[in-house]
């Protein structure tokens, strides 16, 4: 119950903020967003109110991989911030590896790396072979490729 | 039967090298993200998009209305062999399709699946051929407030019967409504919810849509990445089956018919989606049964008239779309984002300056429902190994997809931000039960809902009329809020009856 209930209030702050903000701008700029602020402020209040009454089925968090997700944020995060300095190819690279090693349920050794580098070096040459080769997109560059 | 001749004047440039090339690399991209549990074919198309804008219209479009067709059939693949759905839509097919699957009859219920998928998906081509011209000409007594009305009708049908509560539906349509206002107004260029730089160009729409429907649906898989069926058995197909089976499928016209028809129905309201039609269709040709019992327990009526529904209501969910700009499923909204970035805006205009991208979709549209049937009926066989790679692998390659096809949108670093950006609010949104099709229908419809908004507004405050008769008078604009309305009240309705049972 209680994710819903943060979620209801979140939700009513958020509309506040819309309004609030949208206060700042010109009438006929600001007549939308108003009114969807209101709509969001009426819907986030009865869905509290379906909370309150226990009409809303408890999402069950039981046994969530917080960790698990943090760790794969985290990742995530890394992989943008060496996709800028290395470049898209070199960072997916990494990131692909990194992901798939860190994620296996075996027990690391020279065969599963190995498995797993031909893997990212294989999906990492399609990718390399089908943008820049064939379709000749423009992707994210950095001081590698 | 001008809508027919054009059809027939278009369809050979269809069949061009680049086209077929294309139409069967979105077959066999269909297929399999369509059979990987846990990949949807609204994701599938959305990865897609970017690799469109290399393409001529006509054959970016046949790429995603390709995968459209045939990522929904690859779903059926791992429902039947086993029991997950490759995507909601084949949800009734597991009902008898598994059961038959563990009788031994895997590669009947395959065949069946992909005999009824092309007759489904073949009538729910005529019907949107044969309707979807006359109704963009209906489209054209539309104004502003009708505009207006019809972006309110496409976030209420999609909140009201796309999630499981309406409140949530229409939460995440609104919000979807709100992301549309950020950046500068088109209409008066004036600078709105511009928080940080990344955000001044907006939210790019396809950027938004692969966040949408891609980081989700990875998170989720990392949450239960060591849980994974395995399916070994080795299909060996027996001579002469699919011969059998094709006999056997045109000898069941009772859930063909009614499959084809509730698809046809569903697909055309906004937001219904496959399952829906799915759903109905399966329980619609039990009830119609004399020997109601063997449903459930492998019974191939059950597959038949669940593939026959949720392919027959594709080519339907393009008609409001091609029409009055509102997706009938949220795989239907991706590819709508497909036509807007290749500067086709859906309307009358579609079909006379743009006549010949349109029927060439079209055209396009039909032939994926024979290559789907071919290329299924092959891919069936091997597609163990298909759904049998580690989820590992998936979720680091969708995720560097994603990256390339934000980024590639504008060559802008900000996109692939927004895009995981939206993607993590949507994973939480998911958490309290707010699903990602209202939310992506409320960002495509935003600027048609605001621009035409303020248009009504200048019109009476220039002609003095009030904004209530301008609003709420008007055969078009009185069938549009009712429509509106009835999503809500039906919505509610069932919700309530459904609490009671």
């Amino acid at each position: 119950m209680r994710i819903e209930l943060i979620a209801s209030i979140i939700f009513f702050i958020f509309s506040g903020v819309i309004f609030f903000v949208s206060g700042s701008y010109s009438p006929q700029a600001a007549v939308f967003p108003k009114a969807l602020s209101v709509i969001l402020g009426i819907l986030a209040v009865i869905y509290f109110l379906q909370v309150m009454l226990k009409k809303v089925v408890p999402q069950n968090l039981a046994g969530y991989p917080l960790a698990r997700i943090v760790a794969f944020l985290v990742a995530l995060t890394l992989y943008f911030v060496c996709l800028y300095y290395l470049g898209f190819y070199t960072a997916s690279f990494a990131y692909y590896l990194v992901l798939t090693l860190g994620l296996s349920r075996d027990k690391l050794n020279k065969k599963e790396i190995l498995i797993n580098f031909c893997s990212a070096s294989v999906f990492i040459g399609i990718l390399y072979f089908l943008f820049s080769g064939l379709l000749k997109v423009q992707i994210p560059s950095g001081f590698l490729i | 039967m001008e809508t027919l001749q054009q059809f027939i004047h278009y369809f050979p440039q269809a069949l061009t090298v680049s086209n077929l090339a294309v139409l069967v690399l979105g077959t066999i991209v269909g297929l399999v993200l369509g059979a990987l549990p846990g990949l949807s074919p609204t994701m599938a198309v959305a990865l897609l998009v970017p690799f469109t804008f290399v393409m001529t219209p006509s054959t970016g479009l046949t790429l995603l209305g390709s995968v459209y067709v045939c990522a929904m059939a690859g779903g059926a693949i791992s429902a039947i062999l086993i029991n997950v759905p490759g995507a909601p839509a084949n949800i009734a097919t597991l009902f008898d399709g598994y059961p038959m699957s563990k009788q031994g009859k895997s590669q009947t219920a395959l065949n069946m699946c992909f005999i009824s998928s092309l007759i489904g998906g073949l009538a729910g081509m005529v019907a949107m051929i044969f309707f979807t011209p006359p109704l963009a000409k209906i489209a054209l007594k539309f104004g502003p407030s009708e505009m207006f009305w019809v972006a309110v009708v496409g976030v209420t049908c999609m909140a009201g019967l796309s999630t499981g509560s309406l409140i949530k539906g229409l939460f995440g349509g609104t919000f979807g409504l709100w992301l549309a206002t950020i950046g500068y107004s088109p209409m008066l260029g004036e600078p709105r919810f511009i928080f940080s730089d990344t955000l001044a160009g907006g939210i790019n729409m396809v950027a938004a849509l692969i966040g949408l429907f891609a980081l989700p649906q990875m998170l989720t898989l990392m949450e239960g990445i060591y849980e994974q069926k395995k399916f070994t058995e080795k299909l060996k197909p027996e001579k002469g089956i699919l011969k059998k089976n094709i006999i056997e499928v045109l000898k069941m016209r009772k859930p063909l018919t009614i499959g084809s028809l509730i698809g046809i129905i569903i697909g055309i309201i906004p937001g219904a989606g496959g399952q829906v039609a799915g759903l109905i269709a399966y329980d619609q040709t039990k009830r119609f049964s004399k020997d109601q019992s063997k449903y459930g327990h492998g019974d191939p009526r059950g597959v038949v008239a669940a593939e026959c529904a949720n392919k027959a209501m594709a080519g339907p969910s393009l008609i409001p779309l091609l029409t009055l700009s509102i997706p009938g499923s949220p795989t239907a909204a991706v590819l709508l984002g497909g036509l807007l970035i290749h500067g086709l805006f859906p309307g009358p205009e579609l079909f006379t300056e743009h006549a010949d991208i349109v029927y060439i979709f079209m055209a396009s549209l039909v032939l994926a429902q024979f290559s789907m049937f071919f290329f299924g009926i092959l891919m069936a066989r091997y597609s163990y190994g298909i759904m049998n790679l580690p989820k590992r692998y998936i979720i680091a390659g969708v995720v560097i997809l994603s990256v390339f096809g934000s980024y590639s949108i504008q060559n802008n670093f900000n996109d692939i931000i927004i895009c995981f950006g939206i993607g993590f609010v949507q994973y939480l949104f998911q958490k309290v039960g707010i699903k990602g099709g209202p939310v992506v229908l409320g960002l495509i419809l935003g600027s048609i809902a605001e621009g035409n908004l303020l248009k009504a507004m200048l019109i009476c405050q220039g002609t003095g009329e009030s904004y209530w008769n301008y609003f709420g008078t008007g055969t078009i604009n009185i069938i549009l809020i009712l429509i509106s309305v009835f999503s809500i009240v039906y919505s509610l309705y069932s919700s309530v009856s459904s609490s009671r049972k």
